[in-house]
């Protein structure tokens, strides 16, 4: 009986607990917690580990917004499969990370306005001669599992018709790992991943002629978080007034890749 | 429950995947184990050491690390002729690892046979090739059972680690239906087919106990 009691008094509890928060708005809940914590994963420039320390265009980007904010701004290396989970169980509070907008998404997501400009492109080593989608004729392709690239292949039935078979990695870079191996002759991508992180530091490969797909990246927040998704945009646009983004899109791009409606 | 109908086929493709992996690494390796066990007991002493440098390798370091430098280190090192398939690597790799400890397990139950029951069989003057079947064998086995039926669990769980290197397993498939539906009854379902599987193992073994229990 005294077991019963207190289980009553436990989900009582929880009940009010619940009942709290939901009174407060998404964007309340940030600035009390003083926290902001933004999942990323292995994805560079945008965001990356280096020397134990997660860095990028995007984590930068968000320091600098949540200074303007007065919050902390913790990261937090995700599995990108579970995105939506971590965002849901309020592990994280914005997927940030070269995040595509899409129609999908939207119904699990609310987006930032979008911030950068991508498209997805094939890479391939040098001496393939892989250039275009025709070219992918027979051939094993990678993508990262559930990325943008993942989706608009499995959705482009020249492609899907065409290759031997479709390989999905855990992340872009072991799937141009698997390209280096062999594995796979040519791995559909990111431009900006692309061009930035595979031209830049190694040789051997090159980008296709043909254009997969077009793309936007936004900053995607547990879906209803409307209040904050706002406010994290006109300090976003700020930013973009006074120089700060123009300035960190240079350092890592060399020319400004921001967009701005 | 419809939904689980929709999900479970892919489940069930990639548990195909996974049962294949296991089978093909369980087959090759017991019979591997047993062979270099009872040539790790002669009295050659270098191939004693090259077993022991063997398992040193295979048991000092992860799986997943072997899995990776097999598919993917070794056509980068060493040229076109190491690419194979992807789950052709992951057996191979499966079969080297899993022989490794097998190995031990079944040196541990040679060398538990007592030195006078050799004795005796030469006492019978028995062969050295019928002492090993007649003596050694069947007692190896039976002491063996409970510690390769604990390995071959393992085994099942571990084969989830292709998923790793672009395997369609049904631990890749699981969380490809999760990510794609926004919904994690994949997990309980591919939970319960691993269950099934491990229980299906745990009963065979404990039937082939009892079988083997006369020795007592």
């Amino acid at each position: 009986m005294r077991k019963l009691a207190v289980l009553v008094l436990m989900v009582l509890a929880t009940v009010s607990l619940v009942g709290c928060q939901s009174s407060k708005t998404d964007l309340e809940y940030i600035l009390d917690k003083e926290t902001f914590v933004v999942g990323f994963t292995d994805f560079p420039p945008m965001g990356y580990t280096e020397n134990g320390k997660a860095t990028g265009f995007d984590i930068e980007l968000a320091e600098a917004v949540m200074e303007k904010l007065g919050v902390k701004l913790e990261t937090r290396y995700i599995d990108w499969d579970a995105k939506v989970l971590e965002l849901k169980s309020k592990k994280i509070d914005a997927v940030w990370n070269g995040l595509t907008i899409t129609e999908e998404r939207k119904l699990e997501m609310t987006f930032s306005n979008p911030y950068f400009d991508n498209n997805l492109i094939i890479i391939a080593k040098t001496t393939s001669n892989i250039n275009t989608i025709a070219d992918l004729e027979g051939k094993n392709i990678g993508v990262e599992n559930q990325s943008s690239a993942d989706i608009a292949t499995a959705k482009n039935q020249v492609i899907m018709n065409g290759v031997e078979a479709v390989k999905k990695y855990n992340t872009s870079a072991e799937a141009m790992l698997a390209l280096n191996a062999g594995q796979v002759d040519a791995v559909i991508v990111d431009e900006i991943y692309a061009r930035y992180k595979v031209l830049k530091e190694t040789e051997g490969y090159s980008i296709g002629t043909e254009i997969i797909g077009s793309e936007q990246y936004g900053v995607g927040f547990r879906l209803g978080d409307e209040k904050l998704s706002a406010r994290i945009d006109e300090i976003i646009d700020e930013l973009y007034e006074d120089g700060t983004i123009t300035e960190l899109s240079i350092k890592y791009f060399g020319v400004d890749l921001f967009v701005r409606d | 429950m419809t939904y689980f109908g929709l999900i479970a086929n892919n489940l069930l493709e990639g548990t195909k995947v996974t049962l294949t992996v296991f089978a093909l690494t369980w087959v090759f390796s017991i019979p591997l184990g047993l062979l270099l066990a009872m040539l790790k007991n002669t009295n050659l002493k270098l191939i004693g050491r090259l077993l022991d440098f063997y398992t040193w390798i295979i048991r000092g370091t992860p799986l997943l690390l072997q899995l990776f430098f097999v598919v993917y280190g070794l056509p980068i090192l060493f040229g076109e002729f190491f690419l194979m398939p992807e789950i052709l690597g992951a057996v191979i790799t499966f079969i080297i690892n899993y022989t490794a400890y097998f190995i031990e397990i079944f040196r541990g139950g040679m060398n538990a046979i007592a030195k006078n029951q050799y004795e005796a069989a030469s006492v019978l003057s028995l062969s050295k090739s019928q002492t090993f079947i007649y003596v050694v064998l069947p007692q190896t086995i039976k002491k063996t059972l409970p510690s390769i039926a604990n390995e071959t669990i393992t085994l099942i769980k571990d084969t989830a680690l292709v998923s790793a290197v672009a395997i369609s397993d049904l631990m890749r498939n699981t969380k490809d239906t999760v990510a794609r539906d926004f919904r994690v009854e994949a997990y309980f379902l591919a939970a319960i087919i691993y269950l099934v599987l491990t229980y299906a193992i745990v009963y065979l073994f404990k039937k082939n106990e009892k079988k083997k229990a006369f020795y007592r």
